[in-house]
């Protein structure tokens, strides 16, 4: 669940990225963020991650208000949530299997549970055969799946994906919306960042569309792609 | 709180740390065992000096004469009082007729000049040979001595007490700068070979953030690093400073001549003191490497 209430986030000195921005997303939705570069799509992402502050307004997710969260709630907050970041932000010199793995062993998780579901998530992505490949070894597409991977292994109630469809060519970014498609049929909200309208239209049941820092349009659209 | 497993994997991390940055590693344990050695030689050093002038201290005697015309009850109730002075490490009492005594053995063979002294003749006062436990309260003890009942005056060895006193305050505060000095040079050298870890593994620790890993858990690999670096530097120190400290304290004990010599006999021996330098080390090393990669971080946290 997000909630944006009358956000304004300005960067010092004087860039105004998001103005006065309402928004409410309920568990379960799948939904796309649509605007042209500049728009402020990241920015409203970095809101939620809380890697920037609002200026003015509230900014809750998943129950935990951002504005009042204390430091030390912030990395469980964040488990709260998957990422998947444009450029992916694998570690290189680790497999896919430990790009997985690392995510678990640094928020205390055990090596039993570790070897549990790593497979399971691997298998999930479609990536069963690739466990023991270097980011460098896979190609873009199976990046970008180790990224998901990695975004699912604390079963996310939010999953949360930048430009998915920036760095990979077009039969595969069929398949990574197909696999995003999958996760949303779960119960897991999905939200899709993105400047391509085509995408949109063909997946999203909700468009959210952002000119210079205002949502311009906010639209249930139908129900294409189920 | 932390599993074992994670302990482990954030143990492993740090020697990977280290072990990944091992040039700056192995310099950085060069430079802090240097600075550690000259702390053990400053601490060995105030240790001695402090030895030798409570040597000294012990050598050197407030004496209490006594009027000739003092009680017994005035010997007694001084006796008692010094018996239950704090700051009287051991004291006896001197009769004019031991004073004598003394007096002759002095002379040796000139000792009968004196016969015509004996007895109601006498002119050496009776004394109190006092030697405190503290030479820093030299002077409030001998006022109070002063002023017991029968007391005819009291000699105080102030001047060598005052040169003493001196002595070890100077080498007590020259070893304090210096290891603040040493202190702070050391963690400055950890906190940086640490930053350049921290900075070869910003994008580990900015995924870290991203996947919700706490900061104390993403600082632990690097203070661990830290730690290990005091450690290594702490053993290497002791066994240098260690093999140092005996082997010139054997040369001192059967070698050495004159007033070295002399000194032999308040050198503290190595049995005596390596708890204390090995505590020392060791918490001087992991003070450093704990602050310095706590200090390193800082900047990398705040995402
Ligand atoms: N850290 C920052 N400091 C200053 N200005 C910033 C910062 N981040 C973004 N901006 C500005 O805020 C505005 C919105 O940027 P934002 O990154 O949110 O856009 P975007 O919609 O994600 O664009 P793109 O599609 O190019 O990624 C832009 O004008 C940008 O220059
Ligand atoms: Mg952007």
């Amino acid at each position: 669940m997000i909630d944006f209430k009358h956000v304004t986030k300005v960067y010092e000195p004087k860039i105004t990225a998001l103005k006065d921005v309402s928004v409410h997303i309920d568990k379960g939705e799948f939904v796309f963020v649509l605007g042209h570069s500049g728009a402020g799509k990241s920015t409203f992402l970095k809101l939620m991650l809380r890697e920037e502050k609002a200026t003015k307004g509230e900014v809750i997710v998943n129950g935990y208000n951002l504005s009042k969260i204390k430091e030390k709630d912030i990395p469980y907050m964040r488990r709260t949530l998957g990422v998947v970041f444009q450029d992916f932000r694998l570690i290189p010199n680790l497999t896919a299997y430990e790009n997985i793995a690392f995510a678990m062993r640094v928020t205390n998780i055990d090596e039993k549970e570790i070897k549990r579901r790593v497979p399971y998530i691997l298998n999930l992505v479609g990536l069963a055969g690739k466990q023991d490949k270097l980011p460098a070894q896979l190609s873009g597409g199976e990046q970008q799946r180790v990224a998901l991977a990695r975004a699912l292994v604390h079963n996310p109630d939010l999953v949360i994906a930048d430009e998915p469809t920036g760095n990979i060519d077009p039969q595969l970014s069929l398949e990574i919306m197909e696999l995003l498609k999958a996760i949303n049929s779960t119960g897991t909200t999905v939200l899709v960042v993105t400047h391509e309208h085509e995408l949109a239209r063909r997946y999203a049941r909700r468009i959210i569309e952002m000119r210079h820092g205002v949502i311009v349009n906010d639209t249930a659209v139908g129900r294409a792609g189920v | 709180m932390m599993k074992f497993s994670s302990f482990k994997y954030l143990f492993k991390q740090g020697w990977n740390n280290f072990k990944g940055n091992r040039l700056m590693s192995v310099a950085s344990v060069g430079v802090v065992a240097s600075c550690l050695i000259l702390v053990g030689i400053c601490g060995s050093l105030v240790l001695n000096v402090n030895s030798f002038v409570s040597y000294l201290g012990a050598q050197n005697e407030i004496v209490i004469y006594m009027k000739d015309d003092a009680s017994l009850d005035q010997v007694n109730a001084i006796n008692s009082s010094l018996e239950n002075d704090e700051d009287v490490g051991h004291f006896r009492y001197v009769s004019k007729e031991d004073a004598l005594a003394e007096q002759m053995g002095y002379m040796g063979q000139y000792a009968s000049l004196l016969a015509g002294y004996e007895g109601v003749n006498n002119p050496l006062p009776a004394s109190f040979r006092v030697n405190l436990k503290d030479l820093t309260h030299l002077e409030p003890a001998s006022m109070r001595f002063s002023s017991f009942d029968g007391v005819d005056y009291v000699s105080t060895p102030t001047e060598l007490a005052g040169v003493l006193i001196a002595l070890k305050n100077v080498t007590y505060y020259a070893g304090l700068a210096i290891l603040v000095i040493l202190f702070m040079v050391s963690m400055v050298v950890i906190s940086n070979t640490i930053r350049l870890t921290v900075f070869a593994r910003r994008r580990e620790i900015s995924i870290m953030k991203y996947v919700g890993a706490t900061n104390g858990f993403i600082r632990m690999p690097f203070i661990v690093e830290g730690l290990l670096i005091g450690t290594i530097s702490a053993l290497i120190t002791f066994a240098v400073v260690a093999g140092g400290y005996v082997y010139l304290f054997n040369y001192i004990t059967t070698q050495a001549t004159g007033f070295i010599a002399m000194l032999s006999l308040c050198m503290v021996p190595f049995s005596g003191i390596w708890p204390v330098m090995l505590i020392g080390f060791m918490a001087f090393g992991w003070l450093i490497g704990g602050l310095g990669s706590a200090l390193s971080m800082r900047k990398y946290l705040k995402v």
